[in-house]
């Protein structure tokens, strides 16, 4: 049996912008009628390329995760692979049958009642009116409103509407599953649930291809990565490394966009005039005085660094550097009792944890106007390798929040040499603490264990 | 075409969806179907057959329009629907994969069924008059078949041209209206002067009316001059089809 589900090989699409409206009618009809290509019908200067030379495959029960930004060719691919739009260059082969899922409530229709949109729906990706049949209650479990279901779906919810549409999609019977971008709907109790249904799906032997913003979805569910850049694969492979080249694509991209967000506007063209060389690293970010600096009439911001020891420019933080963390603030009001805090978020923006020197009795608050430093350290072995940024807060009288600014500082922190010879390097979440373990030898499975050996 | 045969499931759901969407939310449901036709052919009734006084060769004026406007709104369905289909499900299209043929050919079962009910009420409207069907009503298949064709000639190629250029859209009423004068819907045939004849054999519904008049009602079978309007047709058909398959590939991209 072949076990080359999906084979993409040497894929390009291709759009002429406005060139196919500047052809007039009369010259369309000529290209038509004498079945011959016209100029624009080739590859010229108006040709905007929305995939270039996609080659992967998938074999079956693989489930491969396609992450990127907007408009890198990510769904064109999906397009592409489901037949609903041709290439322009190279060959899909497909084995077995293949549902593309594409969107929230494919084919349904308003006025219809939520039990004739599940046998439209579902027969319109691709189900027989038996499978339909058989799985009807269970979509309709699976939805959770089985007391709206002769209802039309116009009267619906959004979030009702989403369930059932999901409900559908989930109980599709294929080989091939291509989702775009659908997972991350509903409430946090309902994604959860289709979730676990993608899973059941994938340990079901059903091969998946999806597109998806979330980080956390993709290192979940899938095998592998591809990171598309421009229409081009631009990274292929285990999801975590995939998705920290991910961000740090963009981070490149927008690193001088994130220095200017702090600047006034019209230091903004001097910042782009002195972008960072290629392969140095900062490790801290300071403003000036009169470069008005993050914060308002309680605290401003003045610098920002996180490094270790004896960090140069060309280094990054590895996994078993003691981080040292540092911000320097200026508190603008007398009489005033404020605490510095940060909260850790890592690539996705979820929080890793927060942190502040408040929770330590022995350090008071600080009070009168000046210049403050507050330093902590991060302890080796404790993040894992990622991107993690820092929001930067300040709290009044360790009750109110008086200052908060989101994202302030980016850093990266690298898998090291040693776990890396340790084939160690793939763990997922944002921390791999050291725990304490003891794996000890034990009569029968109620045996006491000795607390210590 | 053998992909249609595949994706008929596609083609059942989308004309039942039409057929429920169509009625659903309607105080009258399907009534409706009876009651758009015998509406029209009332007003026509008073103005062809009251005011006017057109010779309808014996056949109770009522019965010789109702069948024409059957014939022919079936025909009009089909262009209107059909010709729109493709730009109006642009939704799908976009989403998943299917023939896109299937879209014109799923208004034909959508027509078919306020057909279907025009038909019946025409027949128990011939019973009730007393004007029982010949044995010539086993050709009526033939001319439901030929409705169906020339309908459908002319939705193929409006739909993938409609994607194109979207001026066909506004083509389509003016077809449409122009249309119903020139073919014998509410009047005869032998209206019209002998030498302008050949116009009406140019246009395959008038031939197809006639046909349906000739089967239902026993009126004069219509002139063999009429096949001319058939030819047309089917070459029509058939380079629509070649016109749909080549663009069909490209259609969501030029959407």
């Amino acid at each position: 049996m072949n076990n080359i589900l999906i084979s993409v090989r040497n894929v390009s699409k291709y759009f002429h912008i406005n060139d196919e409206y500047r052809k007039n009618f009369r010259e369309l009809l000529m290209s038509y009628l004498t079945f011959r290509k016209t100029k624009s019908d080739t590859v010229n200067d108006h040709t905007f390329f929305a995939l270039q030379n996609v080659t992967f495959e998938m074999k079956r029960g693989e489930s491969i995760g396609i992450i990127g930004r907007n408009g890198a060719g990510k769904s064109t691919l999906l397009k592409i692979i489901a037949g609903i739009t041709p290439p322009s260059e190279g060959t899909i082969s497909i084995q077995g049958k293949l549902a593309s899922i594409l969107d929230i409530g494919t084919g349904f229709h308003p006025d219809l009642s939520g039990r004739d949109n599940i046998y439209l729906s579902a027969s319109l990706l691709g189900m027989k009116k038996r499978e339909i049949k058989e799985n009807f209650d269970r979509i309709v479990e699976f939805s959770g409103i089985p007391d709206f279901i002769d209802t039309p779906v116009k009267y619906y919810s959004s979030g009702m509407y989403v369930r059932l549409a999901f409900a559908v999609a989930a109980h599709v019977n294929a080989d091939i599953l291509l989702f775009d971008e659908i997972i991350s709907v509903g409430d946090a109790e309902f994604k959860m649930k289709c979730l676990e249904k993608i899973n059941e799906l994938k340990n079901n032997g059903a091969t998946i291809l999806l597109v998806s913003h979330s980080f956390n979805d993709v290192m979940k569910f899938c095998d592998h990565a591809i990171l598309m850049v421009n229409g081009k694969i631009s990274a292929m492979g285990d999801p975590q490394e995939t998705i920290i080249e991910y961000v740090e694509t963009i981070l490149k991209q927008s690193s001088e966009g994130i220095s200017r967000q702090n600047k006034t506007e019209t230091d903004s063209g001097n910042q782009i005039s002195k972008p960072e060389a290629e392969d140095t690293h900062s490790h801290f970010k300071q403003w000036d005085e009169d470069d008005q600096p993050p914060g308002n009439d309680y605290i401003r911001i003045m610098r920002i660094s996180v490094t270790t020891k004896g960090l140069t420019e060309k280094e990054l933080i590895t996994t078993d550097d003691d981080i040292e963390l540092e911000i320097r603030y200026k508190q603008m009001m007398d009489n005033t009792c404020l605490d510095i805090a940060f909260v850790l978020l890592d690539e996705s923006m979820n929080t890793v944890f927060a942190s502040s020197p408040a929770i330590d009795e022995t350090i008071l608050s600080t009070v009168t106007p000046g210049y403050y430093a507050a330093m902590c350290t991060i302890p080796k072995h404790f993040l894992n390798q990622g991107f993690f940024s820092l929001d930067v807060v300040a709290v009044l009288e360790k009750r109110e929040i008086v200052y908060k600014h989101q994202n302030l500082y980016r850093f990266r922190v690298r898998i090291s040499e040693d776990l890396k010879e340790k084939s160690l390097k793939l763990t997922p979440g944002p921390i791999r603490p050291h725990l304490q373990w003891m794996v000890t030898n034990i009569e029968q499975i109620g045996a006491e264990v000795p607390t210590k050996l | 075409m053998k992909n249609i045969f595949i994706y008929r499931n596609i083609l059942f759901t989308l004309s039942v969806r039409d057929i429920k969407a169509k009625y659903s939310q309607t105080f009258l449901g399907i009534l409706w179907s009876v009651l758009q036709p015998l509406t029209g052919l009332l007003i026509f009734t008073i103005f062809f057959a009251k005011l006017i006084k057109v010779d309808t060769h014996g056949i109770p004026y009522p019965l010789f329009a109702f069948t024409g406007m059957i014939a022919w709104y079936f025909f009009v369905f089909i262009v209107n629907q059909g010709g729109m289909s493709l730009v109006d499900s642009e939704y799908l299209l976009k989403k998943i994969y299917f023939p896109r043929l299937i879209l014109p050919i799923s208004k034909v079962l959508v027509g078919l069924v306020d057909f279907g009910i025009s038909v019946i009420l025409l027949l128990v409207i011939m019973i009730i008059s007393g004007h029982l069907p010949k044995l010539t009503l086993v050709y009526f298949p033939i001319f439901l078949g030929l409705t169906i064709l020339s309908g459908l000639s002319v939705a193929i190629w409006l739909s993938a041209l409609t994607i194109r250029f979207r001026d066909f859209q506004h083509i389509i009423p003016y077809l449409v209206n122009f249309g119903i004068w020139m073919t014998p819907v509410f009047y005869p045939t032998t209206l019209i002067p002998q030498k302008y004849q050949f116009v009406l054999y140019l246009n395959p519904m008038a031939g197809i009316i006639g046909g349906f008049r000739w089967c239902l009602l026993g009126d004069v079978r219509p002139p063999i001059q009429y096949l001319v309007g058939i030819i047309i047709m089917v070459l029509v058909f058939i380079t629509g089809l070649i016109y749909f398959d080549r663009i069909e590939r490209e259609i969501v991209d030029l959407i």
